[in-house]
């Protein structure tokens, strides 16, 4: 079996951001890392963030840094990865790429203990980087200019420490002088030796100046000293002229100034006032905000309150360290404070945000400061504030993430065309099940009733220069309606165009006329209201109509065509005329080129299933070009031309080109490229749309022509950062569509379906999927469907914190204990803060501050039933007692009496640490009551483990509780034991059953087939697998083979040897007589693997589904990152060579952005196996041209036909 | 296995150096946990997959396990 593996959602979560000018000038850009991915954002005018550039580096980014070397206006970015190398990139802004500058390989790759790539620190005034390993290593790069005014980098200088582990570093600003680096270290030698641990208690963190002496060229330690031991971060304080330098130290509690030959200054971190004594506070992300006068830091806490830190200092003596109470706001892992007054917060889990200023903290508030620090026996004094809702911060923008998937279903609930796909995203409050659907988002701008059923619609220009339009025409079957496009939208009888008839086009003629078409003739509507008329000769009506801005072809009924002409002083000329054999059933003239008179090319689709090229050339008298015969009649016809381009916002240099479209009638878009020359067509593709025939209809998306085909659903082809998409639009039906551009909607599309006319435009362009989002009460752990019910049943778990109630209880006197002033302050910035849901009608949203933190033995834990139609949650049972929910699964019992049940295991008062433990495990059993709508309490059994898998097996319930598996039947008032296995080495995680085998995941060994022999009673283990694997997500394939994927980012695939397959199968004692013979320290037989593939990422949810109707099925996957992905199995050897043979042109030609070996990387953990990396083979149209050409020439093709292919491939996933 | 010595650049050699003293169990366990430890830190998704099983941040997670790894056999 040989797969093919495509990301279909890239992740979404967010490792590290960094801000800066990397275009040059004054722009502001943010580029984020994403796990494997690099990404370059921009926010817009409006404060939305755009995503510019988007890269797949297949290697493990951890760091970022940017800097900028003196003098110059553009920002590069150092990238520290698992790749052993340092990697400096340039954004180009022409070729909308990352041009990878330097790549200086210092060391193994992998993610390895004394391999640099972790920490990055730079220079301030980018002369130098220090890049650091968890341990030991410690490398400086001097950045430098050479004469041409690139830049150079030196070989590396070393600053080894064995024996110590760093955990930070950052850059000491200290202007001109030589570069310092700063570092936290702790050695740990002594406490190695010692095996009593006294000495580890006795470790000292140390806070390390490494001097970079750039006339010895040499790194020396410059200084060390010992630093609070819970230090963990190290932010730089602006020096050199700016500021007092120094580095501030972050540690558990405190905030440290300090410097060489400083007095420390110490302050203590406010701390929440509910928050248990035993919890610490720890800095967990911090941003600095420096201007010419000023600089202030703001430090995020792990609980997401932001501090603003102030230093008072008169030179370099700082006097006065200030934390004071900022704002809180979802925890990041990175914050980004851009120079035009906006906070970039990319969250660790759940959608990231876009602030703006609204002050910078200089109104009074809790504050503590390193004057005012209080030590008594005890400690220090710590200093309490309540958090508040925002009042510095304002969101203006949030960005998708569905960092992290806990579980995902791909099914169709709705009955829609595709299926949905349910994940459950997100951690704690800001948890949610998200359902995602194929397709872009649209965002409706108004629906308006017509007082007839429209059947086509058009808008109009009064001006080939202006921005807007001026008119909706709309056409009915016997009049036609103009509406003016101004302030409001209102019929006008003014405008010259007929309207007691229907309409078959409309559109700007010449430079300033308007011309309708109706059957029986052509109304051209001079600027000055002159009205000529062409009328149709004889009883002949018009039946179809091609027109662009110079030229008309018309179509007599009867089959004749009349070829018109805007002449010099803007009179419509009739040119030609051509006799077809028959009707045309559709026709289009390709736009006018750039600087021309007229198009050469008109498109006739006639019923004998032909498309005709004909030549509009005076010289040539339509004459066919080329024919072309299609599957079936087309319907509609579209020249899109895409413009020849270099660089510019969608990346590489495109030639121009000429695509023909035609909408079939079996609902089938048929593709193909034209010559420019000589009109022959050539490179077709077509693709299944929907049901009905496609009408096609050229739109304007980000300033280009794109495609508006209207199938049973609306599809928007598009060119996205240099591809071109086809992608569905989640959208009803339409019947007729026209660009829209008005005051208020600068790029709308204004369709007619129904009896209604719409406006919408279409927005995240790019996005594979759009997301409706329900939101839950606790990090959601499994559910299951109802399928026949159409619901989902949903746990919710959540360590340390309080339940409904307690926090309820709690903040009921917080709210008391501060009185009714706070409450009057807080409803007024309710006002403000309007554009918030989830604020307005809760003071101190979960969703912003987090639940409070309770002691680590406490669980709140929820059973949900939820119809995700409506989005309501009918039922919700919160579980009492720090119980906790990890496993559900509906069954059947044998006797019938109550129908579907639900099983649910949970756990009481379970603990990780310091030794997982519990107080009791159970398993719940729940009876449907109005009609699944609700949840009834049937027993609960008390079990001696955590269950942590459940299952239906042959009208039974099996249970996996530790090492475990047993099989229960339904008792009256508990379960019953039937049966069971003891001998699973650690912990059971998944239970799968097809038949009488049953296929059982290991938490740490991977898949244990099993059988249950309902003569003997016994179950037993007959098949396992040879690899440890720690399982996180795994699905029944087919009989003998399991898929699933271990908590190292790998999906693999292990199967049974068909022979043994049968042998046990056809053993009548089913393998039994081998087994009990306890050989192989095991199992008798082992799976074989059969597939492996390193993701990169931690899968949490696997399931086969088919995406599409028609579609291939593919195994999907979710990941914690956020991402998507799927697995196709190839059903062609050919596909399989053409495929392998282009992975491995594009990883020699290629190579991966961050220095990762592409082989190397997916095969991290285990040499990958029979997979095929979409992803990489879809770097191929981003390759420059002569290396496409040379890739294409190896494998015998066309850099088009590869381009074909993958696309095809596509197309059969998605 | 033969070992072309010459071959060898100096950091290998002392590679080889340590190795050539077998380590105690205690000492091989530690730095197990060592290299356990800085791989969780370094793969975010891992770091994020404990983050979420703990309801911890995960800049709380990652610093943990540095606390870790400093603590080697002493914890």
């Amino acid at each position: 079996m040989y797969l093919y593996s495509l990301t279909l959602q890239r992740a979404t979560g967010i490792v590290c951001a960094i801000n800066g000018s990397f275009s040059g000038g004054k722009s502001q850009e943010i580029v984020v890392a994403r796990g494997k991915l690099l990404e370059l954002l921009r926010p817009d005018d409006n404060g939305k963030i755009q995503t510019l550039l988007s890269v797949e580096t297949f290697g493990a980014i951890r760091s970022l840094a940017q800097f900028r070397l003196t003098g110059s206006q553009k920002d590069y970015i150092v990238v520290g990865s698992d790749s052993g190398r340092i990697v400096i990139l340039e954004y180009n802004k022409e070729k909308n790429v990352f041009d990878k500058i330097h790549q200086e390989t210092f060391g193994k790759s992998g993610c390895r203990r004394i391999v640099p790539g972790q920490y990055l620190g730079i220079d301030p005034k980018g002369r130098a980087v220090m890049i650091g390993a968890c341990e030991k290593q410690k490398l400086v790069y001097v950045l430098n200019r050479d004469t041409a005014a690139r830049l150079t980098i030196s070989s590396p200088l070393e600053a080894h420490k064995s024996h110590t582990i760093v955990y930070s570093i950052c850059g000491v600003d200290c202007g001109f002088d030589n570069p310092i680096f700063a570092a936290i270290e702790l050695d740990y030698s002594e406490a190695d030796q010692d095996s009593t641990g006294v000495a580890a208690g006795d470790a000292q963190k140390n806070l390390t100046f490494y001097e970079l002496d750039l006339g010895l060229n040499h790194v020396s330690r410059k200084w060390t000293e010992a630093v609070d031991n819970g230090a963990n971060m190290l932010v730089t304080v602006p020096g050199g002229g700016d500021g007092p330098s120094g580095v501030l130290v972050c540690a558990e509690n405190f905030v440290i100034y300090k410097n060489q030959g400083h007095p420390d200054l110490r302050a203590v971190i406010p701390r929440r006032a509910d928050l248990p004594a035993e919890r610490g506070v720890l800095i967990v992300s911090a941003a600095t905000h420096k201007q010419k006068a000023m600089f202030f830091f703001l430090l995020q806490t792990e609980y997401g309150d932001i501090f603003k830190v102030t230093l008072d200092h008169d030179n370099d003596h700082v006097t006065e360290l200030k934390i004071k109470y900022f704002d809180t706001i979802p925890v990041t892992s990175s914050m980004c404070v851009l120079k035009s007054g906006h906070l970039f917060a990319a969250s660790e889990f759940g959608n990231h945000a876009f602030y703006q200023f609204q002050g910078i903290g200089d109104d009074a508030d809790v504050e503590s400061s390193s004057a005012s620090l209080m030590e008594t026996e005890e400690g220090f004094q710590p200093v309490f504030f309540q958090p508040r809702r925002l009042k510095n911060l304002l969101r203006i923008d949030q960005v998708e993430s569905l960092c992290p998937i806990m579980d995902m279903k791909v099914v169709n609930l709705f009955e829609e065309e595709t299926p949905q796909i349910f994940t459950l995203c997100g951690r704690g409050p800001r948890s949610s099940l998200r359902i995602l659907r194929p397709g872009l988002a649209i965002s409706e701008m108004a629906v308006s009733e017509l007082p007839g059923v429209p059947s086509a619609v058009w808008t109009v220009k009064k001006n080939a220069t202006d921005e807007f339009d001026a008119y909706i025409v709309v056409s009915f079957s016997n009049a036609t309606l103009v509406l003016s496009i101004g302030e409001t939208v209102e019929e006008v009888s003014d405008s010259g165009f007929l309207d007691t008839t229907p309409s078959l086009a409309v559109s700007l003629i010449g430079d300033d006329s308007l011309m309708q078409v109706h059957p029986n003739g052509i109304r051209h509507i001079r600027e000055d209201g002159r009205i000529n008329e062409w009328r149709a000769p004889g009883k002949r009506t018009i039946a179809k109509v091609g027109s662009n801005r110079l030229q008309v072809v018309i179509a007599l009924s009867g089959g004749e065509l009349v070829y018109f002409e805007v002449d010099i002083t803007g009179q419509l000329i009739e040119v030609d005329k051509h006799e077809m054999n028959g009707d045309v059933a559709c026709l289009d003239i390709a736009p006018v080129p750039e600087g021309r008179q007229r198009s050469r090319f008109l498109a006739v689709g006639s019923y004998d299933n032909t498309i005709r090229i004909l030549t509009l050339d005076p010289d040539e008298g339509m004459q066919d070009l080329s024919v072309q015969s299609v599957s079936s009649a087309p319907e509609s016809l579209l020249f899109l031309e895409v413009q020849a381009s270099v660089g510019g916002e969608d990346g590489a240099d495109h030639p121009a080109s000429l695509f023909l479209n035609a909408g079939l009638q079996n609902g089938v878009l048929f593709r193909t490229v034209v010559d420019m020359v000589t009109g022959q067509l050539s490179d077709s593709r077509s693709r299944f749309l929907g049901l009905r025939a496609p009408k096609l209809f050229s739109i304007i998306v980000r300033g280009k022509r794109a495609m508006l085909c209207l199938s049973s659903r609306p599809w928007l082809g598009y060119i996205h950062q240099g591809h071109f998409l086809l992608t569905p639009l989640s959208y009803e039906t339409l019947e007729y569509a026209a660009s829209f551009a008005s005051d208020q909607c600068a790029e709308g599309v204004v369709a007619v379906a129904g009896d209604a006319l719409r406006v919408f435009t279409i927005e995240r362009l790019g996005e594979t999927f759009n997301e409706t989002v329900i939101p839950l009460r606790y990090t959601p752990r499994k559910f299951v469907l109802q399928p026949k019910r159409k619901l989902l049943v949903i746990i919710e778990s959540d360590q340390k914190a309080f339940s409904a109630e307690e926090r309820e209880a709690a903040k009921k006197e917080c709210f008391e204990a501060s009185g009714t002033g706070e409450n009057g302050n807080g409803n007024a910035e309710k006002m403000e803060n309007g554009g918030d849901d989830e604020d307005k009608d809760d003071p101190l949203s979960d969703e912003n501050y987090g639940y409070p933190n309770a002691e680590s033995e406490r669980w709140v834990s929820c059973i949900r039933v939820l119809d995700p139609k409506t989005a309501s949650t009918t039922c919700l049972l919160e579980l009492q007692e720090n119980e906790a929910a990890f496993s559900i699964c509906t069954v059947n019992f044998h006797d019938k009496e109550y129908g579907t049940l639900l099983a649910v295991g949970t756990a009481k008062g379970l603990q990780f640490w310091p030794k997982k433990s519990s107080t009791a495990g159970y398993i719940h059993i729940y009876r449907f009551l109005e009609d699944g709508r609700s949840l009834e309490l049937l027993h609960k059994t008390q079990v001696e483990g955590v269950p942590t898998a459940l299952c239906q097996f042959q009208g039974r319930l099996l249970a996996g509780i530790g090492p475990v598996l047993r099989l229960y039947d339904l008792g009256k008032r508990r379960l019953l034991r039937k049966c069971e296995n003891k001998l699973f080495p650690n912990t059971i995680v998944s239970i799968h059953t097809y038949r009488d085998r049953i296929y059982v995941g290991d938490i740490q060994e991977s898949f244990h087939y099993c059988k249950y022999r309902r003569d003997e009673n016994q179950l037993y283990i007959f098949a396992d697998d040879s690899v440890p694997r720690w399982l996180t997500a795994s699905y029944h394939i087919d009989f003998d083979t399991m898929a699933g994927a271990d908590k190292f980012g790998n999906v693999y695939f292990v199967r049974l040897p068909q022979d043994v397959s049968d042998e046990i199968e056809e053993d009548p004692t089913g393998g039994k007589i081998k087994w009990e013979q306890g050989k192989l320290n095991g199992a008798p037989n082992k799976v074989e693997e059969i597939v492996q593939f390193h993701v990169g990422d931690v899968v949490t949810c696997l399931q086969k589904a088919s995406l599409i109707p028609g579609g291939g099925e593919c195994l999907i996957y979710g990941t914690v990152m956020g991402s998507l992905g799927a697995l196709l199995a190839f059903t062609s050897r050919d596909d399989v060579d053409f495929f392998s043979h282009l992975e491995m042109h594009l990883r020699q030609d290629n190579p991966p952005l961050c220095g990762r070996d592409h082989m190397a990387y997916r095969s991290a953990y285990f040499p990958v196996k029979d997979v095929i990396d979409g992803d990489l083979c879809e770097q191929f149209p981003t390759l420059p041209l002569d290396l496409q050409r040379k890739i294409a020439d190896e494998l015998d093709r066309t850099p088009g036909e590869i381009l074909k292919k993958l696309e095809e491939v596509r197309n059969k996933i998605i | 296995m033969l070992i072309s010595f010459a071959s060898l650049l100096d950091k290998d050699i002392a590679v080889l150096d340590r190795a050539s003293q077998t380590p105690t169990c205690s000492e091989w366990a530690v730095n197990i946990q060592r290299d356990s430890y800085a791989s969780y830190v370094g793969h975010y998704p891992i770091l994020a997959y404990f983050a979420i099983a703990e309801n911890e941040s995960i800049g709380r997670r990652r610093y943990n396990f540095m606390q870790v790894e400093g603590e080697g056999m002493g914890s």
